[in-house]
């Protein structure tokens, strides 16, 4: 089995699966089009903005969905809902984390472009929105609410010319 | 410290796109930054489409009737637009009976710089079609547009590659030619339709190209074989037989 070393932002190195890395689509072009030598003992992958906490949870995941099949581009249909109930019990027990853990990989997602990740990651916080009140979701988040009454009123106004396709 | 706002727009739009539209419009409340990113979002928005047939229910509408007949429509009008620019719209339906100044609803369209589709319902009766000025064009590049044949020329012929007009059997002569040169002129039209009321008037005119031959000769087809007017037809390829 072939393997690969990444480097956290903390120094950190990581030896995981050349297959296991290359879930990871900027890890794949940094290989392919940057020249590093995926045969070369000692080389190293930098990745800058990801720390050894994050990174072992998302070297974890991709460990577990390394042989999951790559969906299909042809159903991205615009018009389809978005499902958010079909996390599996697996990717939801390794979201149970704080708030600033699940950021963390979101923005870690997002970086190493690993698209599943931040599917699951996106449906996770969509569902801690869902079914709360403005008050609670802004207590959940931290999020101050930086209207002035005119201003609020004015986008709740806005918004009853808007219907829902 | 809050992490959800420390993610990128982008990032917030995949979010947000996990959610229905009324979800989507109530995240609008939380804050200007989920606001602005909402708003400005056309994947979020294109979930959206504006119509005046739903918002307008029939009390709201004949209060409207009302209104209009004793001060003015503008009042009733403007205070949407805003809305409507900052929520581009791609689709705008007209189904309701808004009675609208023709110079009101040439605004309307100019304030949504991104409207694509228009479609004016039969029923949505403009008064002033005769007080048309030269100076009052459409300038939003529409792509489909649905509406009275009398006011089709408002839409200049750049873009539109989709239309489908309807006409009052009151439109003049002059009128009709009017309408067949704005057609002659158009150069993107890939599908074209017309109302019955129309019924075969298109035999007296000289279409331009070849396109908007076969466009005719089309509609022409189709009423020949309701309304016996073979000679007409026969008339009308004499017309064109250099294409």
């Amino acid at each position: 089995m072939q393997t690969i070393k990444l480097q956290s932002s903390d120094n950190e190195i990581f030896e995981c699966d050349l297959a296991v890395a290359k879930c990871s689509a900027t890890i794949r072009t940094m290989l392919e089009d940057l020249g590093i030598d995926e045969n070369s003992e000692d080389e190293v992958v930098p990745l800058p903005n990801v720390n050894s906490a994050i990174l072992r949870k998302v070297i974890q995941f991709c460990t577990y969905h390394k042989d999951d099949p790559v969906p299909s581009s042809t159903d991205d249909d615009e018009n389809k809902e978005k499902r958010t109930d079909d996390i599996t019990s697996w990717d939801a027990d390794f979201l149970k984390v704080d708030q600033g853990t699940l950021f963390e990989l979101i923005l870690a997602a997002n970086y190493l472009d690993i698209r599943s990740l931040l599917d699951v990651t996106c449906k996770t916080v969509a569902n801690m929105i869902k079914g709360k009140t403005p008050d609670e979701i802004r207590k959940t988040f931290n999020i101050k609410n930086d209207f002035t009454p005119a201003e609020e009123e004015q986008v709740r106004k806005e918004n009853t010319w808007c219907e829902e396709k | 410290m809050s992490w959800i706002n420390c993610l990128p727009d982008y990032v917030m739009v995949e979010i947000f796109e996990n959610m229905t539209p009324k979800m989507i419009k109530s995240c609008c409340l939380f804050c200007k930054r989920w606001d602005d990113i909402i708003s400005t979002s056309k994947q979020l928005m294109g979930k959206y489409r504006l119509s005046f047939n739903t918002s307008f229910d029939y009390k709201k509408s004949m209060h409207l009737k009302r209104k209009y007949q004793d001060v003015n429509i503008k009042m009733l009008f403007l205070p949407s637009l805003k809305a409507i620019i900052r929520h581009n719209i791609h689709t705008l339906e007209l189904s309701s009976r808004p009675i609208l100044k023709l110079s009101i609803f040439i605004q309307l369209l100019n304030s949504i710089p991104l409207l694509k589709v228009l479609k004016v319902d039969f029923e949505t009766f403009i008064y002033d079609i005769q007080n048309i000025e030269e100076s009052m064009k459409v300038s939003t590049n529409l792509e489909e547009v649905r509406c009275v044949a009398e006011i089709c020329h408002i839409f200049g012929c750049s873009t539109i590659k989709v239309l489908d007009l309807f006409w009052k059997e009151t439109i003049n002569y002059k009128g009709r030619l009017l309408i067949f040169e704005y057609l002659n002129k158009q150069k993107h039209l890939e599908d074209f339709k017309l109302n019955e009321h129309a019924n075969g008037e298109f035999f007296r005119y000289q279409a331009s190209n070849a396109q908007m031959f076969a466009f005719c000769l089309k509609i022409f087809v189709y009423y020949t074989s309701r309304f016996d007017k073979y000679q007409q037809l026969i008339n009308f390829l004499e017309l064109h037989k250099n294409l």
